[in-house]
């Protein structure tokens, strides 16, 4: 097999630290205002890391948007809707194949030595998250944003930086490939 | 139940099942302590160490202009080590706080000498030191990865001055098989030692338990006949036989580490280098008749003194 050095596939450690979230950071605030935020928004950045990641390992997703935050926090926190910020970074994470990797690696040895039980649920909710799992990405993030948050259309828009149609076509898309692959769903509203 | 019906509930008690099992408390003493294990371990935790090196490189030529007090032990007057790629050569991307004690773009020293690495890719905190013999020369080698390649993260390259003959000392490059395991041993040095024994393609001895620079190791010397046709991508050229596929079975050519045809190879899997990730010295070329190679890793520590030795 023939490799090419320019593949694109092959990028720089610059590029490696940069997607795997481990460059060194700027120094974090440490102020409550964070410790605030984080309190408030833990729970549910810990359930879209699950539903879109699934095993062991959501939380230290999870865990890792909050450090991104918690690193830039100076920034993170002039922004409208940090929240929002850090359900991208939580979202993109937990769907990148590459990020997720580097942060199940550091969450399996950490787990080797700390043992840490998966968030148990119910059959049919497993179930049901293991289909929106195997959606599109895109489609799977939609999905999880707009039915764990309650998120309307125009928000899910700002959270993933798409339009509003791209959004409706995932989700309608998203719909129907569920109303499809689940059974026990009656089929797609409207 | 309609899916909209279906998919509300699921997430209502998705959303209930995780908050019932979350130790917020926990979770953000962890995340503290992960932040500052991550900034520390790479710049605060070896502070002592490396402002001493850093200052003694910087504050033994540089001007006047640095005058803030410094916020670690001053330096022993001794150069006692030369930094070694990235602190030297070119600009970090990472690593940016030493930017203040050190002028990092400095030209890389590639003399002979005794060398400290701080860091040497980004996801283990060693540091060590190494002697660099005359003749040779010591460059950082990039990571690799993205998509669907596993990362390796960088390592560094000794290399002699003739006949291919090199010492590489490299974070563990991240393989599929290790992350596929559920023992709870992902990525062990002897068992990342042992698949190197069975590799399919080349001769090899069985993994022993040895020791190198301080550490536990395990070895392994691996060897393939210099007709042999190979396809891989290592670090060191596109002929090699693959030793840690990057790519699982979509990408089988690509490797961070590889046996090159006619240079036998003498790979040490560390343990307890920290960071979580076990550190690969690999040879390029048989430490067992050559000098100069045998030097090189006889002078490897992986557990220097926290403070340079004049």
């Amino acid at each position: 097999m023939d490799v090419d050095r320019r593949d694109p596939g092959l990028r720089t450690a610059d590029t490696v630290a940069e997607a795997l979230d481990l460059a060194v950071p700027t120094p974090a605030h440490t102020g409550p205002s964070f410790e605030e935020f984080y309190r408030r928004e833990y729970a549910r950045t810990c359930a879209l890391a699950r539903v879109l990641a699934g095993g062991p390992s959501s939380d230290d997703i999870a865990q890792e948007a909050f450090l991104v935050a918690y690193r830039r926090w100076r920034e993170v926190a002039q922004l409208t809707d940090p929240a929002m910020w850090v359900r991208r970074v939580c979202a993109n994470l937990a769907t990148s194949q590459l990020r997720r990797r580097g942060i199940e690696a550091r969450a399996l040895v950490r787990l080797s030595a700390r043992p840490r039980p998966a968030v148990a649920l119910t059959a049919e909710d497993e179930v049901f998250w293991d289909t929106v799992r195997a959606l599109p990405r895109r489609q799977a993030q939609v999905v999880a944003l707009f039915y764990l948050y309650d998120l309307a259309v125009a928000d899910i828009a700002s959270t993933l930086e798409m339009s509003d149609g791209s959004v409706k076509t995932h989700l309608s898309r998203a719909r129907a490939a569920l109303a499809r692959l689940l059974p026990a769903a009656g089929g797609a509203d409207s | 139940m309609s899916l909209d019906e279906m998919a509300r509930a699921s997430a209502r008690r998705t959303t209930q099942a995780v908050a019932a099992a979350s130790d917020t408390d926990r979770a953000f003493r962890e995340l503290v302590t992960v932040h500052r294990r991550r900034v520390g371990a790479k710049v605060v935790g070896t502070s002592a160490l490396v402002l001493a090196v850093v200052l003694v490189v910087v504050v033994g030529t540089a001007p006047s202009r640095r005058q803030t007090e410094p916020i670690a032990p001053q330096p022993t007057p001794t150069k006692a080590y030369l930094a070694a790629p990235p602190f030297c050569g070119r600009q970090p991307t990472f690593g940016d706080e030493f930017s203040q004690y050190v002028d990092v773009g400095h030209a890389c020293p590639t003399g002979p000498g005794r060398y400290l690495s701080v860091l040497m890719g980004i996801g283990s905190d060693p540091p060590f030191t190494f002697t660099l013999p005359p003749g040779w020369t010591v460059r950082g080698l990039e990571g690799a990865g993205g998509g669907p390649i596993m990362p390796a993260l960088g390592g560094l390259m000794l290399k002699a001055p003739s006949g291919g003959r090199a010492l590489v000392v490299a974070e563990y490059p991240s393989e599929r098989p290790a992350l596929s395991t559920d023992t709870g041993i992902v990525g062990a040095p002897q068992n990342i030692a042992a698949r190197l024994a069975t590799h399919q393609y080349l001769t090899r001895t069985t993994a022993v338990r040895t020791s190198l620079g301080g550490r536990e190791a395990w070895r392994v010397d691996l060897t393939m006949p210099e007709e042999t046709n190979t396809d891989g991508f290592c670090v060191t050229g596109d002929r090699c036989a693959v030793t840690f596929a990057l790519g699982g079975d979509d990408f089988p050519g690509r490797s961070y580490l590889g046996v090159v045809p006619g240079t036998p190879s003498r790979a040490f899997v560390l343990n307890g280098t920290g960071g979580g990730i076990p550190t690969v010295v690999w040879t390029y070329g048989d430490p067992d008749t050559d000098p100069a190679l045998a030097s090189v890793l006889a002078g490897l520590d992986f557990n220097p003194p926290v403070v340079p030795k004049g």
